[in-house]
């Protein structure tokens, strides 16, 4: 009987155990699959369309409801009237896809006197801030009626030079420069170019090897460690070592059965990644690669937390728990790791999160296909060595006590 | 073994299994000094914890064991089928250990520990929280693996199961030895039997020094307690004695010793 069969009956009757309790299956496989389309749902790539234009004409004169039609027509925008008993403020604090641009009473009677009155704008904060198209058709309309009034103020001061009318003179000028008005004219254009932005300024690349892959993975790994170093656990553990059975072939066995789940749970959040938009990025193979290497610094930190379970099983839940949202959080994946304090970015650097980020943004994001990638690849290796090392010293040292 | 609680029965057991390092002395089984934290295959130990996989079978918690103890194939199955026969546990093979009764778990933790057939099986309170029958069924099978040449070490505070099984017994107050001797010779120098009578005024200054067949005896409370070796020719001679004194004051019992008594009688009362 070689080690190699007892790690392969080992290995098969933990998957088993596994197997056979369905809250940690249910677990292992609906974790992943939930929040991953929940995040892609959160950070969904996608477009926000323009904004809304939102028209309050409180003067209804002739020159107010000329610019209201040409701001009503503005190609491009989606508009609406308000109705003049609607509060603009209030109506876009509701809206935040409208802004709105009130037209304000006596707008006409004072362009006929030659002075342009300024148009009010709301805009709500909360909104995409797609406001391009509506904020230069105000802007322009804004401009036009400087230019009546200008023309207004012009025919009064002919007006009065010749000791004519000048309100007739201005009502006339007033009528001319309305014929003329055409607030898309000559002004300000804006036209929309490339590709729409998505709500947050994550893309699904960097969204998948920044938070969801990682944070979810160790949410897995937790969860088989605390299986694997379920009550009782020590003493069947303990017995199994009377036999044949040594120590490193427990932890080899049990690494690989976490292995194999953390990779189940890694291609349930790839797929639905890709299938929610995320690009593979240009070599797949490799990205199957990193994949298998994060699973293994994962197992690692599988038999690290399944360690301090046997060492001290009246806390380990809570140390597993407070280890691995600190863990996410130092190593970027929970908090953005650019406003992490610098002390607790480089604290990170000794998480795999922060390496297993590097390496999928390195496929993933900047389109790497070698060199950058190795600094991360082997970190991984070494921490997944180093934590099953320190988890079974852990085990090693609670077996030992009667 | 036997002893009080926190006596060092479970310690030496760990001990004589290689699980604790003995802190002085050597321990050997089988003439072959014992490796520190490792349990010689040649040694099956059960220890007071019940450890079996809930979400196995019977057959199954065996299969894995027998495995690891590297039985395969179709030895592996027969000597599943053989501890499963051995302790009457047929009936259960098929259902999870998570459902079984105390006894049957018990019976089933018992079985794995002799699935590689050791020539030394260690038992730590095999018996504790069993039901009579469940109890009589184990050690039925404790018996059976006795007289079929295993040697057996157990400890138990049920001293009855020692009585039915042991050779010899251990006595053990707080990691001392006190008594460790032949079963039979143990119950023949504690007296066939143990006579109580009580007395009346006066009965402190009882003495039964002088009367044949009278091993041991003492006052407490004014009850007399006296080891006798053969009751139907001591007891007339001690009631004689004690009638002439006029000391007879009440209830007249003859009893049977036990490991329990000669256990009050060394542990030390505080």
């Amino acid at each position: 009987m070689t080690p190699l069969a007892r790690i392969a009956r080992l290995f098969e009757h933990e998957t088993r155990l596994i197997l056979t309790n369905p809250r940690l299956l249910l677990a292992i496989v609906g974790l992943p699959l939930v929040l991953t389309l929940l995040a892609n749902l959160t950070f969904s790539p996608q477009a926000a369309a323009p904004d809304r234009l939102g028209v309050s004409d409180q003067d209804s004169t002739t020159l107010s409801k000329k610019v209201a039609s040409q701001l009503l027509a503005w190609k491009g925008l989606t508009t609406l009237s308000l109705a003049a008993a609607e509060n603009p403020q209030g109506y876009a604090n509701a809206h935040p896809d409208v802004v709105v641009v009130v037209l304000p009473k006596g707008l006409e009677a004072s362009v006929l006197q030659g002075s342009a009155v300024s148009l009010q704008t709301f805009v709500n904060r909360r909104g995409s801030r797609q406001d391009a198209l509506a904020t230069t058709a105000i802007s322009n309309a804004g401009v036009e009626i400087s230019a009546v009034a200008t023309a207004v103020a012009a025919a009064r001061l002919r007006a009065a030079r010749a000791r004519t009318s000048e309100d007739a003179a201005a009502t006339t000028a007033e009528r001319d420069a309305l014929t003329k008005f055409q607030i898309g004219r000559t002004r300000n254009q804006t036209t929309l170019v490339g590709a729409a932005q998505p709500a947050t300024t994550l893309t699904p690349q960097a969204q998948f090897a920044t938070v969801t892959a990682l944070s979810l993975l160790e949410l897995v790994a937790l969860l088989l460690a605390f299986s694997m170093a379920s009550e009782h656990e020590n003493s069947r553990l303990r017995r199994l070592l009377w036999t044949r059975l040594s120590l490193p072939e427990v932890i080899v066995a049990r690494a690989l059965a976490a292995w194999v789940w953390i990779m189940l749970a890694l291609a349930i959040v790839l797929v639905i990644s890709i299938a929610a938009g995320m690009s593979a990025g240009p070599n797949v193979p490799l990205l199957v690669v990193i994949s298998m290497v994060v699973g293994l610094a994962l197992s690692g930190y599988t038999v690290l937390i399944m360690g301090v379970g046997y060492a001290a099983r009246q806390i380990f839940q809570a140390v597993g728990a407070i280890l691995t949202v600190g863990v996410g959080a130092v190593g970027g994946s929970l908090l953005p790791g650019a406003s992490l304090p610098g002390f607790v970015a480089g604290i990170g650097r000794v998480t795999p999160n922060l390496w297993a980020s590097q390496a999928y943004r390195a496929v993933l994001v900047q389109g790497d296909t070698g060199g950058a990638l190795w600094t991360p690849l082997g970190v991984l290796v070494l921490m997944a060595l180093l934590e099953a090392l320190v988890g079974a010293l852990l085990i090693r040292r609670a077996l030992r006590q009667v | 073994m036997t002893g009080p609680n926190g006596s060092g029965k479970s310690t030496l057991l760990a001990a004589i299994a290689g699980w604790l390092p003995a802190t002085k002395g050597q321990v050997r089984v089988l003439g072959k000094p014992v490796r520190a934290g490792t349990v010689p295959l040649e040694v099956g130990l059960a220890i007071q914890e019940v450890t079996l996989y809930p979400r196995l079978t019977g057959r199954e918690n065996l299969s894995l064991f027998g495995f690891m103890y590297g039985l395969h194939g179709t030895e592996l199955d027969a000597r599943a089928e053989e501890m499963l026969e051995r302790f009457d546990l047929g009936r259960w093979a098929g259902r999870r250990a998570s459902t079984y009764s105390a006894g049957v778990a018990r019976r089933l933790h018992l079985a794995i520990s002799f699935i590689h057939r050791p020539a030394v099986l260690l038992l730590d309170e095999p018996t504790q929280a069993l039901d009579p029958l469940a109890r009589q069924v184990l050690l039925q099978s404790v018996a059976e693996l006795l007289g079929q040449g295993t040697a057996v070490v157990i400890t138990s505070m049920n001293l009855a199961d020692l009585e039915q099984l042991a050779h010899r017994v251990l006595v053990l107050v707080e990691g001392e030895q006190r008594v460790h001797e032949e079963t039979a010779r143990l119950v023949h120098r504690l007296g066939s039997a143990v006579v109580e009578v009580e007395l009346g005024e006066g009965g402190q200054d009882v003495d039964l020094d002088g009367i044949e067949g009278v091993l041991s005896w003492s006052v407490e409370e004014l009850v007399l307690k006296a080891q006798v070796a053969n009751p139907a020719r001591t007891l007339p001679a001690i009631l004689q004695r004690l009638e002439r004194k006029g000391l007879i004051a009440g209830r007249i019992e003859v009893r049977p010793p036990s490991l329990e008594q000669l256990l009050l009688e060394l542990v030390p009362t505080s």
